[in-house]
């Protein structure tokens, strides 16, 4: 009985702790840059479903050559297959996605590699 | 954990651990205390309709209610703490608040006119931004139909309208979405483009720059959707 207590104890104490672990440890100017991200480039750069190509290259902290500078020019003027946003967005907006872009890690957006499935352990004789 | 009764222990200690990790689960059970206040415009008219939600922090729950015909509004009982509040109404800037909850506790808060016609249009609903598309002349009216056909099936006509571009974006947003599906998947180049889109996308992506384009735009914003008053 004490055993299972305990063990029951430390899950709960986990699972409560985990609905309140989830920190943003992004500056106001990358929140703002996140929320717009997702709302305007997030179409072509982030995945619809686990498993669906995506339009436009995925983005990251080291997109452009890792150039904030260049970050801006590219979400202003677009490329030969992205629209510019600058009738959209002001400088500040655009500099807060190039912002919220440097907080991103590269390899978010791969696709989930296939599980080897476990040998099942052997009952004890 | 052999013995059902060792598993039963167990359960109840772990609800007990649960109850205990989670403060306004029990704070919950004081919902005594009363918000209430009243909305007005600058103008210093009550207004009525508007949306007034209040959130607890750490809460994961918003509770929101709406302004009677004098501009007030009314929460039920909701429980002590600290609450966000704020109140929002079309063509209007949002109000924020603040309120400590241990009594009846009032927030009025006066809601001023939005005078950016671009903050404006971002904030219609969809119905609205579609309705306020050109449509006078019969080429405009066609293209206005497309817009509805093409973009309004799979998402809000404020999605798209909530950009602006030149035509040469519009065309390259319309790249996309012929080779999109509903779910939003896109097929790749070898895909068969959608006919429907296809053929009018000249038209649609000069219509679309002139309604939400760099330049003066098309776009016909009615009389304000204000709240009743």
């Amino acid at each position: 009985m004490k055993r299972s207590a305990w063990i029951a104890l430390m899950l709960l104490a986990g699972a409560s702790q985990g609905g309140f672990a989830a920190e943003d440890h992004l500056n106001e100017q990358q929140k703002l840059g996140r929320r717009l991200f997702e709302q305007s480039c997030g179409v072509c750069h982030t995945r619809p479903t686990l498993v669906a190509g995506m339009y436009g290259p995925e983005l990251s902290k080291e997109s452009s050559g890792g150039r904030e500078d260049v970050m801006r020019v590219i979400i202003s003027n677009g490329t030969p297959r992205m629209p510019g946003f600058k009738y959209t967005f002001n400088s500040d907006q655009i500099a807060a996605i190039a912002a919220y872009m440097k907080t991103m890690p590269p390899g978010a957006q791969d696709l989930p590699t296939a599980r080897t499935p476990t040998k099942a352990a052997t009952p004890a004789q | 954990m052999k013995n059902p009764r060792n598993f039963a222990a167990a359960s109840l200690i772990a609800l007990a651990a649960a109850l205990g990790a989670t403060p306004f689960v029990i704070s919950a059970a004081h919902a005594d205390a009363l918000l209430t206040g009243t909305i007005t415009s600058t103008a210093g008219e009550k207004m009525g309709g508007v949306t007034v939600s209040a959130k607890a922090e750490r809460s994961p729950i918003t509770t929101s209610v709406f302004t009677d015909e004098a501009g007030n509004y009314y929460f039920p009982p909701l429980p002590n703490g600290k609450y966000r509040v704020w109140a929002q109404a079309l063509t209007y800037q949002a109000a924020n608040g603040n309120a400590e909850l241990h009594k009846t506790t009032r927030r009025d808060f006066v809601l001023q006119p939005i005078k950016n016609q671009e903050d404006w249009i971002r904030q219609l609903p969809g119905d609205e931004l579609l309705a306020a598309l050109p449509g006078d002349t019969p080429e405009d009216y066609r293209m206005k139909t497309q817009v509805r056909k093409n973009c309004t099936g799979c998402h809000s006509a404020s999605y798209p309208l909530q950009h602006r571009f030149d035509e040469e974006g519009w065309n390259k947003i319309l790249d996309l979405m012929k080779h999109v599906n509903v779910l939003g998947v896109y097929f790749g180049p070898d895909h068969k483009a959608t006919p429907n889109i296809e053929f009018h996308q000249k038209e649609l992506a000069a219509y679309l720059a002139r309604a939400r384009g760099p330049g003066e735009s098309s776009i016909e914003v009615q009389a304000a959707p204000a709240p009743v008053r």
